[in-house]
């Protein structure tokens, strides 16, 4: 079989840097891109800020008011989301000169496969400072590049030397790469998964793939296998190219363990809406709605709905994800990380007209909440991800702190 | 209790009650049918505790009286695969001996008391509905209810009766509206407005359709019953206020045109097979004397059926998903429907006579966002 060159391109502290491009006076300064501040009153997060800003204690994630204790004399931009996603667009074009097989992540990381392409560019370290340059020369922005043999490894190689870092693993060199990291390097372990392993004696990757995976399994039943199998550093997943796109899904990890069904709900919510304002980014609505349960022990429950249209509002997903959830029949039960995804996605093609919008005693508004849905985008783009959200999705929220999984805080975003 | 039975009229009445039990339900017991060998009769009831079902069973003899719960799973099988004409049941609350010719069978039974029972109609407000009227307007709207859970009043049929003895049901889901009205007898002079799911109205329908005489109506404040000299059935009301149905039906419509009904369905169905999951539309494209219905889909290909049509206006187009369309298509039993409608955005009527009508909601392509 040939080999796989996997290759995961991040774009270096992405809306920070757009902000620096276009306002000169910004350069070499801390830039913060998020909510409004408001003097250290302000409430939402820091969506991205520059290297000069990490530099002073401030990353995503951090409530706006930490930052701005810490670093008042930070310049304090909104998100102007589609300015960045223009940007993301002209990065995609470039990358799509390297290989047609490029997955996009999100609108600031993406795969390439170019185990097909990679000899017209020469070796591997041609071709990724070619994607470097080629990058720089289009947008006046850095990235940083992985490249390794699977989607796993060329991820963890690509955060190893931000900004514009560069890092090579050979299939051979997989094992010794990995081996001396520690283990929440790897995809999908937080704090208390580290905890967990650190309580067997497991603190790097390579004590992990030592560790007998029949007794992982035990302690954490599929999970522990397949934690096993990254940390020996098979990951077979292959990278889908956009119109192979077939799911956007959203799963949030508890800080603590939960059997609290207001706070189960809210985060649901939560998690409804996320995923209702990237498939309405995107453009896209799709009629079956996924939801994931995992419990304390490591059980996992999935319950699928389909439904007739296709959807892209937040209420119309809660309901089915909800529906879903009342299926899995949990309640009782401690809760460790709820998912939602959205799948069989249309490319916004026709769309069924509904009934009784108009009418004032309808219980069905899914026009007027698509409608609301794209006001509060709009707001979102303008003031940031945090600036509106549903009552449901504030009742109850856990303080952001700790136990991060996947990349910010606890939330995991797919497809 | 001690019973004998003529195995095929038997084997039809557990399958029948049989068809109110879901799998589902939380509560075991509820996956028994209660048997009661009262006086001369043996009655069957079956509930899912929304739904509920008193069938009496014809040609059998009682020799003593009782009452017993029988696992239906069991029973209706094992009836079914049993080649006797008669059988005979006797036992107690413990268990059950089910005899044929070359078999005996000692079923072990449950406790009936906890058994919820099926009431019968305290006999105020009753209205007499001619069974076919309700078979007819049952067939002509159930259809449209939501399938999906949670959707309250839209998973249920509204059923309305006026002083006058008008009788409406409507059904609808967020795309499409199904109204049929007839005439019930109401003695009584009561308007009664509730709405049932789509399976209590149902089984009233096929309670109906047993027995030659009308059926009697009665809706309490949480129930509604119906009976007749075969059973009774029991169906708890949706909570919930219904849309505003009146208000989405169009009027004073630009387009009108008479579509003959089996060429138009034929025609639907074709269209249909070269629309994929995600593309579900059928282009309706009206000219003078001719609609053409296209589809195309970019993985399948194109397909166009013209149909003739007396229509004289203005070219005139819309579009809808083919499914919604054939289905009212399949119920309708006059020669021609009438279809009339605004606007590509707006929902189209579709008529036939004037006891039928049916609302469709179009399918539009996505504009460029303002």
């Amino acid at each position: 079989m040939r080999e796989r060159v996997i290759v995961h391109v991040d774009m270096d502290a992405f809306f920070a840097a757009i902000e620096q491009r276009d306002h000169p006076q910004c350069r070499g300064k801390p830039v913060v891109v998020g909510a409004d501040p408001k003097g250290g009153k302000g409430r939402g997060v820091v969506s991205t800020c520059s290297y000069e800003a990490r530099r002073r204690g401030i990353h995503s994630a951090q409530p706006i008011s930490e930052a701005y204790r810490r670093c008042p004399d930070a310049i304090f931009l909104p998100v102007r989301m589609e300015a960045y996603a223009e940007v993301s667009r002209e990065v995609r074009h470039v990358l799509g000169e390297f290989t047609p097989d490029v997955e996009p992540v999100s609108i600031d990381e993406a795969f390439l496969d170019v185990s097909g392409t990679l000899h017209l560019f020469g070796g591997k370290r041609e071709l990724a400072e070619n994607i470097q340059t080629r990058i720089e020369d289009r947008t006046g922005l850095t990235a940083s590049l992985g490249i390794a043999p699977n989607k796993m490894v060329a991820k963890i190689a690509s955060d190893l030397e931000k900004p514009r870092g560069l890092v090579i693993v050979e299939p051979d060199g997989v094992q010794a790469f990995l081996r001396p990291l520690p283990v929440e390097r790897l995809w999908g372990v937080g704090n208390k998964t580290k905890l967990a392993l650190k309580a067997l004696g497991i603190r790097t990757i390579g004590d992990l793939a030592e560790a007998d995976p029949r007794e992982l399994s035990r302690r954490f039943g599929k999970y522990g296998a397949s934690l096993w199998e990254l940390a020996c550093g098979h990951d077979e997943r292959p990278v889908k190219t956009t119109g192979q796109v077939k799911s956007v899904g959203n799963e949030h990890t508890f800080e603590r363990d939960t059997g609290d069904p207001e706070l189960i709900a809210s985060t649901l919510m939560r998690l409804c809406e996320r995923v209702a304002w990237r498939l309405r980014v995107g453009g896209r609505r799709g009629r079956s709605v996924t939801t994931k349960v995992r419990l304390e022990d490591f059980t996992t429950l999935t319950r699928a709905t389909t439904l007739d249209r296709g959807l892209d509002s937040a209420p119309e997903i809660y309901r089915a994800a909800s529906a879903n959830m009342k299926r899995a029949q949990v309640a009782g039960r401690k809760v460790r990380l709820i998912g939602v995804s959205v799948s069989g996605l249309d490319e916004g093609g026709p769309r069924q007209v509904q009934l009784f919008d108009r009418a004032a005693d309808a219980h069905e508004r899914e026009e007027k909440s698509r409608l609301l849905g794209r006001a509060i985008d709009r707001i979102k783009e303008r003031f940031g991800e945090s600036a509106l959200q549903r009552g449901t999705s504030l009742k109850r929220r856990e303080k952001p702190r700790g136990r991060a999984e996947g990349d910010r805080g606890g939330e995991h975003e797919s497809g | 209790m001690k019973v004998t039975a003529d195995r095929r009229a038997l084997h039809a009445a557990f399958q029948h009650v049989g068809g109110i039990i879901t799998s589902t339900i939380a509560r075991p017991i509820y996956q028994n049918v209660k048997f009661e060998a009262l006086g001369d009769s043996v009655y069957l009831s079956a509930t899912d505790l929304e739904v509920g079902l008193r069938l009496k069973v014809d040609k059998v003899q009682v020799e003593e009286e009782g009452c017993v719960l029988l696992p239906e799973g069991r029973i209706t099988p094992l009836l079914g695969a049993t080649l006797d004409e008669s059988v005979s049941l006797e036992g107690d609350e413990t268990a059950v001996t089910l005899r044929s010719s070359d078999g005996r069978f000692r079923i072990l039974s449950e406790d009936a008391a906890d058994f919820a029972d099926i009431p019968a109609l305290s006999g105020e407000a009753v209205l007499e509905i001619d069974p076919e009227v309700l078979r007819w307007m049952v067939q002509r709207t159930t259809f449209a209810t939501a399938d999906e859970k949670g959707r309250f009043a839209l998973n249920g049929v509204l059923i309305a009766v006026g002083e006058d003895g008008t009788f409406e049901m409507v059904a609808a889901d967020g795309s499409r509206l199904a109204q049929a009205k007839r005439k019930a007898d109401n003695p009584a002079g009561r308007s009664i407005e509730c709405i049932l799911m789509k399976k209590g109205i149902e089984q009233a329908a096929q309670l109906g359709m047993l027995s030659e005489q009308p059926l009697r109506v009665e809706v309490t404040d949480t129930q509604f019953l119906a009976e007749n000299d075969v059973g009774r059935t029991v169906s708890q009301l949706v909570e919930g206020q219904f849309p505003n149905f009146r208000e989405v039906v169009p009027r004073d419509c630009k387009t009108r045109a008479d579509v003959p009904t089996k060429p138009l369905l034929n025609a639907v169905r074709r269209a249909a097979f070269l629309t994929s999951e995600q593309t579900r539309a059928v282009d309706f494209t009206f000219s003078k004397g001719l609609l053409v219905l296209s589809s195309q889909s970019p993985d399948l290909g194109e397909a166009e059926v013209r149909v003739p049509v007396d229509y004289e206006g203005e070219e005139a187009a819309i579009a809808f998903n083919p499914r919604y369309l054939e289905q009212v298509l399949q119920v309708v039993e006059r020669e021609t429907v009438r279809v009339e409608f605004n606007d590509r955005r707006s929902p189209c009527l579709v008529r036939a006579g004037v006891d039928y009508l049916y609302v469709l909601s179009p399918v539009v392509r996505e504009e460029p966002e303002g």
